[in-house]
């Protein structure tokens, strides 16, 4: 079983519906993001393009974050989900450093939430407990969510184009392993050598 | 990924990471509020659906735990957005607990207003918010009913449908804020007697946009999005062309253009069609099109532009419009044979007369419409333009046809899809239309697979035609009068919506200010009395030029809104009744015939209801609109009246054997006064029998599916003659001489503008003439352009107040709330990316906002993204942020639409250093 996710550039219009999926399915505190889309602007008009990046966390193999982690919090699962130990965190952000996407946020002061004049809403208040001062956090594929096997993580599941497609890639019946096989893919930051997990197929 | 550079992939990566520092180094407590609380939490997902867009029809669920809903997700038993859903869907939770909405009715104190004044807001009862309220209509009614103006818009789409007050109450005057933007029915309504035109997805291969995005841009969650990029994917050409790069100019090729301008290259692609390639569909034109009936080119040149107004030339003992039958060498009435024999070209004498045939008349009146002199116009290369013409032709396959589910079809897969706000909001906005449908027409594409289609099933849709064998919209369509006009004008106006002066629009929104203010000079007796706000209508907001809205609301003795939110239109409120969120609330939407739904095979076949009960209990002291109009309608005596409008109609047909409003069994009494569950809830049982609700119990989007493919094509019910449209537009002409008529019977001259100004624009010809702000001058050597935005889809349901949304805006998206310009045009300025700037137009409006420098749009343009910089108070703090486009635009007769009292959309502009 590893996990893995392919994301087709060619269905991607950029619209984010990935990152407010997240965020809200997450509960995610102001300013954090397990996933998002990187905009940039390439080229000189009449022939510039805007570039979208869906970013998240790649789940790599060989994981920077997990192996400059000195308490073991964050680790690989059996699943290839790259996931943090909330009791073992120390929140030293030793993996927030190493990571090269830079999809790890660290939780430093009381979450005063996106209304701090008001105080946290009803909404808030539920989704806030699951974040603790001090430490880690990033996407998991939303397995800690109960999510199976048979549940695509939220962002897949929001997408209008059908852009990301999640799955197992040890299977060679699943969607994901089968892009994988017939179509051209990259992935990012291949220099770092981490054996990211998350692949995209190019506009 | 070659096209990913290092440094982008890791831009919006370290934006974040900067953003979510939090505070370093602060204190050690965590907060849990209540986690031991909910140990033994209930927890459900309920069936909902989405109230983010104009006409939204996608299913959700919503995860309830202990009465508190914590996460929406698209349903996946919809059969529509199947468990997909947009930004502005998943954005509708933060909606419910949000601390700005309107939690308890308002009392002002404070009778000054103004958007900078405070109101003096004190809370009230629902008991003495309703009496005042109630009073203030009984006394309007008792007065002149026609002083109630109701207002609605698409700011809270949930509360836009609903049970109708305006009609059982006597007055003319329901407004839509979004009146001069609804410009954009003329071309579908004419053509295909709906609202909006789609491309048929599953089979065109070559689609041309004139400034329409088709999923792209708004990443329309049901199906819309998936079949664009599955067209794309299998080989679709798409040819955008925009003075902004959209997504799908990237994913085909990008025609900059000079905004406003559009209309020159299209009536240059019928050139180049008519007048160099040579080729078209003749039999469509024959026996589908008014192409063959003769007129009379007897034009006259109002403003230095040659217009035409002649009727057809008639049979003097039917009266019905002739054509030259090649066959016979003679005129017949139209309805003589099918039509294949009769000329589609030429001159005939008839009746003494010079005559020609419609098609002849549009070859001859675009003549000098070529690709050089649109290149004057557009900036258009003349190369491209012909091109694109040649290759509209070439992919059409004219003559082809294709066998669907054993039906032999035409088969024209290559369109050019008419134009949303921003191409078509100018004073050429019917030309524009006119011009694209014509080009379609000549495709032969309107209505057959591959080809340019409508929105409705055609075992529902009425498709009825008139005296002359032409396509008549639906009775029933609030935009029929759009092609139509009024059928007599009658002076003086009894509307603000100034019927007998602008008789083919909805309602000419920007002059209702100006004449509520100056009532005498558009020939009006009365006054408005009564503002009554609903549906998030924002004029202030909306349109254009906010300042005579000000002045107006000033003025109005007596405004109340039903608001879920504090907006600028609650700033100028006597009382506020606060409003149930759309999750609070119930609703019903039949979306049989829908502005944005897909047009695959699959979803083309499929037509949807859809249902929601409250998925949690009021948050706070709120109520359901609907439940305010019934008790409005029962104190007043007019509940009967509303109550039999509901009964007969209330949200129309969706099985085909079942009736279009309530069923007898089920028919609402009207004498006492019902909820709106109520109502709903015997809607269903009309359409689903037992107890209603069970039908939505699962999932709130219930689809039928019409039996075949085959059936989904408005061709398969309405065949070869069924009935004609038009490329002659004779019924701007009939509208034309009447208002000319109207003028000199009663010796009055049209309000505020020059009638020859206003009736050159009515022409049944093709026609170019250069308007006001059309383009740069030098003191303003800018176009101003507005594009649409994946957060801001008709700004429905509070999302510029979206605290989600904002927080991606200001950490992933340089385009949002700023001022794009492009980057050699800012250097000529001394204008750098971030700089603060102001932005003037040459109508005086001003509005400010950061600068980012862009190579994607057109150089002779200045961009902003959607409606941004909110005014008034109590709104959550970034709504005021970014640039208030509307401000910049013209709201009096200077450059309107006159057919269809559109504002101008693109207005000349100036930027400096703030």
């Amino acid at each position: 079983m590893r996990y893995g996710m392919v994301i087709d550039l060619r269905r991607c219009v950029g619209c984010n519906a990935c990152t407010i999926a997240c965020k809200q399915s997450n509960g995610t505190p102001p300013g954090m993001f397990y996933s998002h889309v990187s905009l940039d602007e390439q080229g000189v008009y009449p022939n510039a393009t805007a570039v979208y990046t869906p970013m998240l966390c790649a789940h790599c193999e060989e994981a920077a974050c997990v192996s400059v982690c000195p308490t073991g919090a964050s680790y690989r699962d059996e699943g290839g989900v790259v996931n943090i130990d909330h009791s073992k965190c120390i929140g030293c952000k030793y993996c927030i450093a190493a990571c090269p996407y830079d999809v790890r946020t660290y939780v430093a002061d009381r979450i005063e939430g996106y209304f701090p004049e008001h105080g946290l809403t009803e909404q808030e208040q539920r989704m806030y407990a699951n974040f603790e001062v001090g430490k880690v956090y990033k996407c998991d594929f939303c397995r800690s969510k109960g999510y199976t096997d048979s549940i695509d993580p939220s962002c897949v599941r929001a997408c209008p184009g059908d852009a990301r497609i999640f799955g197992d890639l040890d299977d060679p019946e699943s969607d994901v392993a089968k892009l994988l096989a017939n179509e051209q893919t990259r992935v990012l930051g291949e220099e770092y050598g981490t054996k990211p997990n998350v692949y995209y197929i190019a506009r | 990924m070659t096209s990913l550079s290092r440094r982008s992939f890791l831009k919006g990566a370290t934006a974040l990471g900067a953003a979510a520092a939090l505070g370093a180094g602060a204190s050690t407590t965590w907060f849990a509020p209540g986690a031991q609380a909910h140990a033994a939490a209930t927890e459900e997902w309920k069936p909902a659906t989405c109230p983010a867009c104009h006409n939204p029809i996608c299913g959700t669920q919503v995860k309830v735990v202990d009465g508190v809903a914590v996460e929406i997700k698209g349903d996946p038993k919809s059969p529509t957005n199947q468990g997909r859903l947009c930004p502005r869907g998943l954005s509708v939770l933060g909606g419910l607990y949000h601390p700005y909405r309107v939690k308890k009715p308002l009392k002002r104190t404070n009778p000054e207003k103004g958007l900078d004044v405070d109101p003096g807001w004190v809370e009230i009862t629902w008991d003495e918010a309703m009496e005042i309220t109630t009073q203030k209509l009984k006394e309007c009614m008792e007065k002149d009913p026609r002083g109630l103006f109701t207002q609605t818009g698409f700011g809270n789409e949930d509360s836009f449908k609903r049970l109708i007050f305006e009609g059982p109450f006597g007055t003319p005057n329901g407004l839509t804020t979004s009146g001069p933007l609804c410009a954009d029915h003329f071309g579908p309504m004419a053509t295909k007697g709906t609202k909006v035109d789609k491309c048929d997805m599953e089979r065109c291969d070559y689609l041309l946009l004139m400034g329409r995005s088709i999923g792209d841009e708004w990443g329309l969650a049901h199906q819309n999005t998936k079949e664009y990029v599955d067209a794309v994917a299998r080989g679709m050409k798409v040819v955008c062309v925009n003075p902004r790069k959209t997504n799908s100019a990237q994913t085909g090729e990008w025609v900059p253009i000079a905004p406003g301008t559009d209309v020159a290259m299209c009536w240059a692609i019928v050139n180049v069609m008519l007048h160099e390639i040579g080729r078209c569909d003749e039999h469509f034109l024959k026996v589908r099109t008014n192409s063959s009936y003769l007129v009379e080119d007897a034009y006259e040149t109002l403003k230095g532009t040659k217009v035409c107004f002649q009727d057809y030339v008639r049979d003097p003992a039917t009266g019905k419009p002739l054509v030259w039958d090649q066959a016979a060498n003679a005129a017949v009435p139209f309805d003589t044979s099918v039509g294949d024999t009769y000329a589609l070209f030429g001159e005939y004498e008839v009746q003494g007369k010079r005559v020609k045939t419609c098609l002849q008349l549009i070859k001859d009146y675009v003549v000098d419409m070529t690709p050089e002199w649109a290149e004057e116009v557009t900036t258009v290369p003349a190369t491209t333009t012909r091109r694109i013409a040649q290759e509209l032709v070439d992919y059409a396959r004219i003559g082809s046809t294709i066998e669907i589910d054993g039906e032999t079809f035409p088969f024209r897969p290559a369109m050019a899809l008419a134009p949303g706000r921003g191409a078509n909001s100018n004073p050429l906005n019917v030309e524009l239309f006119k011009a694209i449908e014509v080009v379609n027409e000549l495709l032969g594409n309107i209505d057959v697979p591959g080809g340019s289609l409508g929105l409705e099933h055609g075992d529902l849709h009425v498709m009825k035609t008139d005296a002359d064998g032409l396509l008549v919209p639906p009775a029933s369509d609030n935009f029929k009068n759009q092609v139509l006009g009024q059928e007599k004008l009658s002076f003086p106006p009894q509307s603000y919506k100034l019927e007998c002066f602008y008789p083919h629009e909805l309602h000419v929104m920007q002059l209702v200010w100006r004449a509520a203010v100056d009532p005498e000079s558009y020939y009006l007796d009365y006054k408005p009395e009564v503002y009554m706000v609903l549906g998030g209508g924002n004029p202030l907001r909306s349109n254009s030029n906010p300042e005579p809205v000000v002045e107006a609301l000033k003025q109005i003795p007596f405004t109340f809104t039903i608001s879920l939110w504090m907006d600028e239109l609650t700033q100028f409120a006597d009382i506020v009744l606060p409003e149930h969120h759309a999750l609070e609330r119930y609703a019903l939407w039949n979306a049989t015939w829908i502005s944005n739904k897909g047009t695959s095979d699959y979803s083309r076949r499929l037509r949807i209801i859809e249902a929601r009960k409250p998925v949690v209990e009021p948050v706070f002291d709120t109520r359901q609109q609907e439940d305010l109009l019934i008790q409005y309608a029962h104190a007043l005596g007019i509940l009967p009246k509303m109550t039999g409008i509901a009964n007969k109609g209330f949200q129309g047909k969706f099985l085909p054997d079942k009736p279009g409003g309530i069923a007898e069994e089920f028919a609402l009494s009207p004498k006492e006064p019902y909820t709106y569950a109520d109502v709903v809830e015997r809607k269903l049982k009309t359409q689903f029998g037992g107890d209603g609700w069970d039908a939505v119990s699962e999932c709130a989007v219930v689809g039928y599916e019409l039996p075949d493919v085959k059936s989904s094509y408005i061709w398969h019910w309405h065949p070869e003659n069924a009935y004609r449209i038009p490329v002659y537009f004779s019924y701007n002409a009939r509208s034309a001489r009447m208002l000319r008529e109207m003028l000199a019977e009663n010796n009055i001259e049209f309000p505020h503008a020059d009638i020859d100004e206003v009736l050159r624009q009515y022409s049944a010809a093709p026609l170019f003439f250069e308007f006001e702000g059309m383009h740069p001058t030098e003191e303003f050597p800018f176009k101003v352009l507005q594009f649409k935005t994946h957060f801001q889809v008709n700004d429905s349901s509070g999302l510029s107040y979206n605290h989600w949304l904002h927080d991606v805006e200001e950490h992933f998206d340089p385009n949002l709330k700023k001022v794009l310009l492009a980057p050699a045009r800012a250097a000529e300025l001394g204008l750098a990316e971030g700089d603060e700037v102001v932005i003037e137009s040459m109508y005086g409006g001003k509005t400010s906002g950061v600068l980012h420098l862009s190579e994607m749009i057109h150089p002779s343009t200045l961009a902003i993204s959607g409606k941004w910089g909110a005014k008034g108070a109590g709104l959550v703090d970034f709504a005021h942020e970014g640039p208030h486009y509307n401000t910049l635009l013209n709201d009096d007769e200077r450059d309107i639409g006159f057919m269809m009292g559109n504002l101008n959309n693109s207005v000349a502009v100036k930027v400096y250093k703030a």
